[in-house]
């Protein structure tokens, strides 16, 4: 499965959820649903936000993780 | 959503209040009908009943069917019916009155939704058992007394096929519902 690690990436970028979701445009609570690994998808529109905010990859948040 | 779809299902709404309470005034059959059953009254009230009519004037009830007619049965299943049918109606109408609700509210993916198409079909079923019983019923003044009941509860074997397509209408509208709140739930947690 696959799994968010934007958790890892935000506290070394040291961003809080606050800034990170006004940065992007979504509302905390869907932050929150991205950060629980609660997401059922994530638009490219959204991950291209993320990283262009976070200075990073898509690769660098998103891990493939065997079941 | 338009102002007067509201005032619409506000009216609707207002509509099934009035079925509701209409429904617990129909309770008065069973009483009816076991009265008559108990004063042997059930045979001329299916003769001379205004609701009765006859095949036709060449053919009358034989004397010895008229007074071996079940009557006590007759009633007994009629009551029944009466009794399940009401009970369903009103089951039905209050769902009815929810899904409303919760249009004119802008509340459409909701549990209770979900909840009142189940009960929809639950009555349904129920209103099926009931019409089994009604056209049992009218089978036996029928065949019998050789009347056929035009009045309220005058189901025949025919309105059985009619509820069967109803209740599979009715699971295949709930299958697709639910199947929407599945994707509903997926977009919602689609960031």
């Amino acid at each position: 499965m696959v799994k968010l690690t934007l958790n890892v990436v935000m506290a070394e970028r040291n961003i809080s959820s606050q800034e990170l979701a006004k940065a992007i445009g979504i509302t905390p609570a869907n932050l929150s649903i991205l950060k629980t690994g609660k997401a059922k998808a994530i638009r490219f529109s959204t991950l291209s936000k993320i990283c262009h905010v976070l200075e990073c990859q898509p690769g660098d948040i998103l891990k493939y993780v065997d079941e | 959503m338009s102002k007067w779809l509201k005032i619409g299902i506000n009216v609707l709404i207002m509509f099934l209040r009035f079925g509701i309470v209409a429904g617990y005034f129909m309770l008065i059959y069973p009483i009816i009908y076991l009265a008559d059953a108990f004063q042997n009254h059930t045979t001329h009230a299916i003769l001379n009943g205004s609701d009765f009519l006859r095949f036709s004037n060449n053919q009358q009830a034989t004397l010895g069917a008229v007074k071996r007619f079940p009557s006590w049965p007759y009633a007994l299943i009629m009551s029944v019916g009466v009794v399940l049918t009401v009970w369903a109606t009103i089951k039905l109408l209050k769902a009815l009155i929810k899904l409303l609700s919760n249009i004119r509210d802008q509340n459409y993916f909701s549990t209770s939704n979900e909840l009142a198409l189940i009960t929809i079909i639950k009555a349904q079923v129920m209103m099926l058992l009931g019409d089994l019983l009604f056209a049992s019923g009218n089978q036996l003044s029928q065949s019998w007394l050789l009347r056929v009941n035009t009045g309220v509860f005058s189901e025949t074997w025919e309105t059985c096929f009619h509820d069967v397509f109803q209740i599979i209408m009715l699971a295949a509208i709930y299958e697709t519902y639910r199947h929407a709140m599945r994707v509903k739930a997926e977009n919602d947690l689609t960031v």
